[in-house]
């Protein structure tokens, strides 16, 4: 008897306009569990190396997993990957709410789109009956009009979108999916693959439920890690402030990104606080499918240019549009943030892209007759909303913007040295100066870029008990020393896969539900499995390895998994973490040991590859001349 | 001798402040001191949230039987920890975060 695993895979043709529905094999959860895990395994067993990725050779899959609308805390999410036009390698975001659920409820794991359709559609999930629908009427429409008039179209108020706004239609580099108007599977620009595809919409409606194994279990489970997550250190921040709350903490570090990480504390940066927006904009809490932390909230500027109302506006989103611009008027990133959502625009990227103009405008750089006009000063809260607006339409200026970091540093003379991107992928809001572990070698080495999530190394600067117990040094929880960090990055990437992989959310078991004796325990009451903590791991490993041959496959090297020149070379001017730079050699040496890669390459080893289970990547990488000697 | 005490989430809740000066007494004061003084001031509910009786230090791990939550007291940014814990001493214009 099989529980918890999602039993089909949806293949959809979208030039041919087929569907086809497959048995999801029970061992390939067994190698991969689901979600994150089986996107990598599909993406590097389909998709054809060197492609363009906003062609139809693109391969789009979505993906839940076993934990998927179960009752396992945080149950909501599903990651969504392709080869990112961002930054031509793995390509892959995650997004909670409720949608994950529902398409787990229709008898569906992963959802695989092939090709291109010759006109806007969308994807209509009701249980059995799936079907390609004419989206004409939908195209041009935000990701809010859009997801009302389907739940209208469809009459029925459960039905739960996935969509992309204008800024996927036009292709930007980092539009994202947007679920339930708020939720954004955000990086690496899958809206645009979306919008690259004609397809605009999964609307899904699912009424079946999910046997697991062992529902006793399952609920002594969910008693335990209430409990955990309630004592947490970073519980009331979450559930309390949201992540708005981790504005106040990383400032207080001195490792809040601002004026395009020229600082990495600005005194202004008080008027952002999670407790203020606390205070002056939020107007109740709200949750993704089954999560105890509740960290999400619906929030409101009452009256004045800023007037809006949206949910969720992140740690993130307040980073990019606040602090790295050198703006401190809460309302209006509020307004930006919801405008965002509309768009389908990724807030880390595009807050980085204003910045950075912002930058190349303060030397000079770039002037009216490239902007169209537009003065891009620190601060200027009209020229981040207006410039939102234009990346989307792909007009006048925002045209460049819309291409990245990376590309717009090619064309801007000058501009390289404070091009804050990592493989093309702009990096978000936590200083890595300041964060050694966390963000300076974490982000170096991240499989899609310039990205905190994939390590998340919350005991590389919290927790020095546990840091003990786990590598040997409480120095491994020492933000300023890269003492133990290879070991830290890598035990928490492997975490990261797993969890993305069953699909819980980041945030639960970013310290209280990290160990993986825990979510061992959690996917056995799941499955009926007899996993160990060593078993955990060892998935964690495999994922993370099949991520890093598939970029390898489309050309990554060692010398890929850097940092933006300022990190490395210009020490942090002011504040607590005055004087940091990233120090990556010796803790990328340690890495790289760890994993058994290459240090000179970057290239995995075989017997790496072949204990994983891996040997027929091993082969391929081999014939390609890119296996470690 | 004034510092600067930045209350930083669940201790804005406890005070309802955002950041005060607090003047200490004492010639070489350390974050032990300081800790006093918010008792004084705020009740012993601060000490309790800072303090872990059972190891007379930073409460640097929750308890879960006692539903007391970790917290974290930074100076200048810098965790206690990496510091000397509560004996930690403070000077003129130090900035101490608490946090939890
Ligand atoms: S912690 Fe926040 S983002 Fe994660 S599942 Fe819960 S509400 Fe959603």
């Amino acid at each position: 008897m099989r529980y918890a695993i999602p039993e089909y895979i949806l293949r959809v043709d979208l030039s041919k306009q087929k569907i086809v529905k497959e048995p999801l094999p029970e061992k390939l959860a067994r190698n991969f569990l689901g979600g994150r895990g089986i996107n990598a395994k599909i993406l590097y067993d389909e998709l054809k190396p060197g492609i363009d990725p906003l062609s139809p050779e693109n391969i789009l899959v979505f993906g839940v997993g076993p934990a998927t609308g179960t009752l396992a805390p945080a149950s909501g999410r599903y990651n969504v990957s392709a080869k990112s036009p961002l930054t031509n390698f793995f390509g892959d975001a995650n997004s909670g709410g409720h949608w994950a659920p529902e398409l787990r409820y229709a008898g569906y794991g992963h959802i695989v789109f092939y090709g291109r359709a010759n006109k806007p559609v969308y994807l209509w999930i009701d249980d059995d009956k799936v079907e390609l629908r004419d989206a004409s009427h939908l195209w041009g429409k935000d990701t809010w009009e859009t997801e009302d008039m389907l739940i209208e179209e469809l009459g029925d108020p459960e039905v739960k979108v996935a969509c992309i706004g204008p800024a996927g239609e036009n292709l930007v580099r980092f539009a994202c999916v947007i679920n339930e108007k708020s939720r954004a599977a955000g990086r690496t620009g899958m809206g645009a693959v979306m919008g690259s595809k004609n397809l605009k919409a999964i609307a899904v409606r699912g009424t079946k439920g999910v046997e697991v194994a062992d529902v006793e279990a399952l609920l002594n489970f969910r008693e335990e890690a209430n409990k955990l997550i309630a004592n947490d250190l970073f519980y009331e921040l979450y559930s309390r402030y949201g992540t708005a709350g981790l504005t106040t903490i990383y400032n207080e570090f001195g490792a809040c990104t601002a004026f395009n990480s020229k600082e990495a504390y600005w005194e202004n940066a008080e008027k952002l606080y999670g407790e203020v927006f606390e205070e002056k904009l939020t107007v109740h809490i709200t949750a993704c499918f089954s999560c105890p932390l509740h960290c999400s909230r619906v929030y409101k500027v009452k009256s004045g240019p800023y007037a809006c109302i949206g949910e969720s506006c992140e740690f993130e989103n307040i980073v990019a549009y606040g602090t790295r611009c050198g703006n401190d008027n809460l309302e209006s990133v509020a307004y930006a943030s919801t405008l965002a959502d509309k768009l389908g625009i990724d807030t880390i990227s595009s807050g980085a892209v204003i910045a950075f103009a912002m930058e190349c405008w303060e030397k000079g750089l770039i002037t009216e007759k490239d902007t169209g006009g537009l003065d891009y000063s620190w601060g200027n809260t009209d020229v981040i909303i207006e410039s939102l607006k234009l990346i989307a339409q792909r007009k006048g200026f925002g045209n460049l913007l819309a291409e990245g970091v990376k590309r717009m540093s090619e064309r801007i003379k000058g501009s390289e040295k404070f091009a804050i991107h990592i493989k093309g992928m702009e990096t978000p809001a936590v200083d890595p100066r300041a964060v050694q572990g966390y963000g300076g070698l974490g982000y170096a080495v991240a499989s899609r870029g310039g990205d905190h999530l994939r390590a998340l190394a919350a005991l590389g600067y919290s927790l020095p008990k546990r840091a003990k117990e786990l590598f040997g040094t409480d120095k491994a929880a020492d933000r300023f020393s890269t003492i133990a960090k290879g070991a830290v990055v890598k035990f928490h990437e492997e975490m990261r896969a797993v969890t993305d992989a069953i699909e819980i959310c980041k945030y639960i078991t970013r310290t209280a539900l990290l160990l993986p004796e825990t979510i061992a325990k959690l996917i056995n009451a799941l499955t009926g499995w007899e996993i160990d903590k060593q078993e955990v791991l060892r998935i964690g490993e495999r994922i993370v390895n099949l991520e890093r041959a598939f970029n390898i496959r489309e050309g990554l090297t060692r010398k890929d998994d850097t940092q933006p020149e300022r990190m490395l070379k210009e020490p942090i001017p002011r504040g607590p973490s005055k004087g940091c730079v990233v120090q990556l050699e010796p803790m990328l040496k340690e890495y790289y040991t760890l994993r058994g890669w290459d240090l000179e390459t970057g290239y995995p080893k075989k017997e790496k590859l072949v204990e994983l289970g891996l040997d027929y990547v091993a082969n391929d990488l081999e014939k390609l001349g890119k296996l470690a000697k | 001798m004034k510092v600067e005490v930045r209350y930083l989430l669940m201790f804005h809740r406890l005070t309802g402040k955002t950041k005060e000066i607090i003047e200490l007494e004492q010639s070489n004061p350390t974050v032990r001191d300081l800790i006093s003084k918010l008792g004084q001031i705020y009740g012993q509910q601060i000490v309790d949230a800072l303090i872990d009786p059972k190891t007379g230090d930073v409460r640097y791990t929750p308890d879960l039987k006692e539903n007391k939550k970790a917290v974290r007291i930074l100076v200048n940014g810098r965790m206690t920890w990496w510091l000397n814990g509560l004996d930690t001493k403070l000077k003129e214009g130090d900035v101490v975060q608490l946090f939890g």
